[in-house]
């Protein structure tokens, strides 16, 4: 027996008529394909032979409870620590989540699929696909959070959470510096 | 058993070199046996900077390959009995080193003298990780402005991954100089500040060193500043030898502009 846990990202579609459907994803083909479709309605004959045809993930029986979302968070508990400062030159990629207790220096890059704090501050670039961030950068960092790119100089100095609730990213200051140790 | 020093800085035109040949005579003044090796193969700088131009018969590549003794190759310092200087080639390149027999030398060094210090080529390419792979520890020169803080941070990264003792479990210290601090420039804000350089570095300081336009006259007739009674970089390099002998030294503040003291001010009144 062999057990997998995979989060993945999906798209839900309704189909109200068929043509409209084809023109969605003819238009928006070149996205759509790196995502499952969850298909709400009905899939006639042309609408399957259309998704076989390109090669697209889809289901029609999928229950997405959108109340879980803040859980989900918490639940993602597999976690990477790294005490060591992450210097220039250096990549990592980390499927994690992911805690580090040191600074982020200019010219190094990290790619995080998980969730991220850093507790020091970040010179260097940071691609995250979590839903949560706890960061303070320097004006010459930049932060690249689900896609969405978030210029080091909006958070100059100062600690940010940023969050991604599957629709927007929103970005909240903490007032207070907190204290780690 | 003698400790090896790499003096490394990632970017070129730092004054590694420099460093080199001044910390060589100045641990040396400090009654230690001390050898600086030349490992900037192919750019052979530092027999120049001692003094030694032109008196090198016998260079590393030589002695690796067996042509010649280690003692045959050693050239003796005019500026100290306890200092000797071990040459780069000129004619062979950086491939010219192997794994092997750059790990003879260093153990011929270790056996032989009390202090070895490297002098690394720039870049981190294999001349450099060759240089850097045998070491105790290296001392890390730095500009204070951003593209060689970069470098630096980025050859900080490889000692922690390629040194041997790195694999052996071992700790590799790093030493940091953070060298042609303008002073005025400092405190106008335009140039970055050592504590600034030691955050993002995260290493330990032994020494600021002063720009001064006496290190170009230096270079050019073979007698390092340090030997200067008069200079500030001299003094400098002077206290940064004896920490690295293990002497407590001051840390006196070269980032400040020196004022002319009140007395220094009536003296020219009547000059």
């Amino acid at each position: 027996m062999k057990v997998k846990q995979y989060s993945i990202k999906v798209f839900e579609l309704t189909i109200e008529s068929e043509s409209s459907f084809l023109d969605f994803m003819e238009k928006n083909l070149i996205l759509l394909k790196r995502y499952l479709i969850v298909l709400k309605g009905v899939v006639t004959p042309p609408i399957n032979e259309y998704l076989d045809k390109n090669d697209i993930s889809y289901t029609t029986n999928l229950n997405i409870n959108n109340d879980t979302h803040q859980e989900q968070v918490i639940k993602q508990s597999d976690l990477k620590i790294i005490d060591t400062i992450v210097r220039s030159g250096q990549e990592l990629k980390v499927n994690s989540d992911l805690l580090i207790l040191n600074r982020i220096n200019s010219g190094a890059k990290l790619h995080v699929e998980g969730n991220m704090i850093v507790t020091d501050i970040v010179d260097g670039l940071i691609v995250c696909n979590g839903d949560f961030m706890l960061i303070k950068t320097s004006s010459k960092a930049l932060i690249i959070f689900n896609g969405v790119e978030i210029e080091g100089a909006l958070l100059k100095n100062k600690f940010h959470k940023i969050r991604f609730n599957g629709e927007e990213v929103t970005i909240t200051p903490i007032e207070k510096e907190p204290k780690w140790a | 058993m003698g400790i090896v020093f790499a003096v490394i800085s990632g970017k070129g035109g730092v004054g590694k070199t420099t460093t080199t040949a001044n910390l060589g005579i100045g641990i040396a003044n400090e009654g230690k046996k001390t050898v600086v090796v030349d490992f900037d193969l192919g750019q052979r700088n530092l027999d120049m900077i001692l003094g030694l131009e032109n008196r090198v018969i016998y260079d590393m590549v030589h002695v690796m390959d067996k042509e010649s003794q280690l003692r045959q190759a050693l050239i003796k310092s005019k500026h100290s009995d306890k200092l000797y200087f071990l040459a780069a080639s000129q004619t062979k390149d950086k491939t010219a080193l192997e794994r092997e027999k750059v790990r003879k030398l260093i153990a011929d060094f270790r056996s032989e003298f009390e202090y070895v210090i490297l002098d690394a080529p720039a870049g981190i390419e294999s001349g450099f990780e060759h240089t850097i792979m045998f070491a105790d520890a290296t001392i890390v020169v730095v500009n204070p402005e951003v593209s060689s803080i970069r470098d630096a941070d980025k050859a900080i990264g490889i000692v922690d991954s390629k040194c041997e003792r790195v694999k052996q479990n071992k700790h590799v210290q790093k030493y940091l100089i953070i060298n042609r601090i303008n002073p005025e420039m400092v405190t106008n804000g335009e140039m970055l500040e050592s504590n600034d350089i030691l955050d993002i570095l995260d290493i330990d300081l032994v020494g600021k060193i002063p720009e001064d336009k006496k290190i170009v006259e230096a270079s050019n007739t073979g007698r390092p500043v340090i030997l200067d009674d008069k200079s500030p970089a001299g003094a400098a390099y002077r206290r940064i030898s004896r920490r690295l002998c293990g002497i407590e030294e001051e840390f006196p503040d070269v980032e400040k502009v020196q004022q002319a003291s009140l007395m220094d001010k009536i003296k020219g009144l009547f000059q």
